[in-house]
């Protein structure tokens, strides 16, 4: 069995670091937006996800079917628009 | 092993706050049928904000299991057994607005069998950084499981899991938004049976014919990581995709893809919402996997570790849904009243599992969601 430092472990890791990147270089040069012109972001359609109560359902059946689990994003974007 | 599911479950119900919405009540039945296993699943959410900084959520799903499950005996004649179970699945949920940027919560969730119990809590929080242009999103959760045959030849034994989410949501202009999501889990299940192995499933013994049948036994721990990174579009006013992508891996040497898509559109100012979805999975197999085991006679050596576990073989697939929704806007008292319903099909085929190389299944779902 694989431990801490084996190639899986590290090529998670290397994942992750590729996607703090890719996150770090794509905030770049953002310019903040005022609250005011995120309206496009607070429409109903970018949140439509299901409910979490189908999301629950949902990762129940996939982690029941698969052997893999998190990371599953149903929490749907947040637009900062508090 | 159902624990890190509760938790990353209630993870993104703690993370998952794009706005802070006045009380909801959420009531909705799902069914999950594939030919051998059906599951019906009624379930409510209710939501209700105290003042303007505070927000208790509850929840409470009942899934009813029955169907068959096919068992493995010496003659490797395969026969398969009816069962009906209930499980319960409670959960309460506490957050808190310390400031207009902070949120604070803390989660607390259960799940109950006849032959198992699973307790789950931990804190959560976020901050929108930047001018609200990022938000970090970090939790971590606790799960105490414990199980035991219900009937038969007792197996007890606990298990224990830790699970870290760490979110960064990044809003890259008017219309688009950047999410990465990462999520580190660490099992620590004890020498029983180990892991995720299910004290009534048995792998079959020896190279031609079977020779004996012994329990399924899985490593007593487990890491598992994976990151996520998930791009919102808005393509135009009442039109928007979604598109994701996902790296699994383990120390069980399972690695995995999942790649999904989402298009999502509203009609009739605002009141239709109509959602096409996809999503596709490739996941390697665990490196303890076979579908028979050798076994030396004489020694009667059985593998240390062994599993009868069709998930734990390498996969792929994928899910086509398709969500309708109707909105009632200002009903009498109600801010809101929102009619759902989806359907689901799911289909993986698992080239190492010759007993059965492809599983069908649909799921089908509706709800009313009322605001006040």
């Amino acid at each position: 069995m694989a431990g801490r430092g084996d190639p899986v472990t590290s090529r998670v890791l290397v994942a992750a670091l590729i996607m703090v990147a890719t996150l770090a270089l794509s905030s770049m040069g953002c310019a903040p937006i005022p609250a005011y012109k995120r309206a496009m972001l607070m429409q109903r359609v970018v949140h439509s996800a299901e409910c979490p109560l189908a999301v629950r359902f949902d990762a129940h059946v996939h982690q029941t079917r698969e052997a893999m689990a998190g990371a599953t994003g149903n929490g749907g974007p947040s637009c900062g628009c508090n | 092993m159902r624990l890190q599911l509760i938790a990353a479950t209630l993870a993104t119900l703690s993370l998952a706050s794009p706005t802070w919405a006045q009380s909801t009540t959420t009531n909705r039945v799902d069914v999950y049928s594939d030919g051998d296993i059906t599951v019906i699943s009624p379930s409510t959410r209710t939501s209700v904000s105290i003042g303007d900084k505070m927000r208790v959520e509850g929840g409470y799903a009942v899934d009813i299991v029955s169907g068959a499950t096919r068992v493995v005996s010496t003659d490797l004649v395969s026969s398969a057994t009816t069962f009906d179970e209930v499980r319960h699945q409670p959960d309460l949920l506490l957050t808190v607005l310390p400031s207009d940027r902070w949120t604070v919560g803390f989660a607390l969730a259960a799940g109950l069998e006849s032959d198992y119990t699973t307790v789950t809590f931990g804190p959560s929080m976020s901050v929108e950084l930047f001018g609200k242009m990022s938000t970090l999103s970090v939790s971590y959760m606790v799960a105490h499981e414990s199980w035991g045959l219900s009937s038969g030849e007792p197996v007890e034994d606990r298990a224990r899991g830790h699970t870290l989410n760490v979110g960064w949501t990044q809003l890259l202009s008017r219309t688009r938004v950047l999410t990465i999501q990462l999520t580190g889990m660490f099992a620590d299940c004890g020498d029983v049976l180990g892991c995720q192995a299910n004290p009534y499933r048995f792998v079959p013994l020896g190279t031609n014919q079977t020779l004996a049948t012994v329990r399924e036994r899985h490593p007593g721990t487990r890491y598992r990581g994976a990151a996520r990174v998930q791009l919102a579009q808005v393509l135009t006013r009442g039109l928007a995709l979604q598109a994701g992508y996902r790296f699994y891996g383990d120390s069980w040497e399972i690695l995995g893809h999942t790649a999904d898509l989402a298009l999502a559109a509203t009609l009739l100012d605002d009141r239709l919402l109509l959602r096409a979805s996809g999503r596709f999975v490739w996941q390697g197999a665990a490196s303890f996997f076979a579908e028979r085991y050798p076994m030396t006679v004489a020694l009667g050596e059985v593998p240390r570790y062994r599993t009868a576990d069709q998930e734990l073989s390498s996969l792929y697939g994928g899910m086509v849904s398709l969500r309708v929704a109707w909105s009632f806007l200002a009903l009498g008292p109600l801010l809101r009243l929102e009619i759902g319903a989806r359907v689901a099909h799911h289909w993986y085929q698992y080239p190492e599992f010759d007993a059965r190389p492809e599983r069908n299944a649909w799921i089908v779902g509706g709800g009313l969601r009322v605001e006040l």
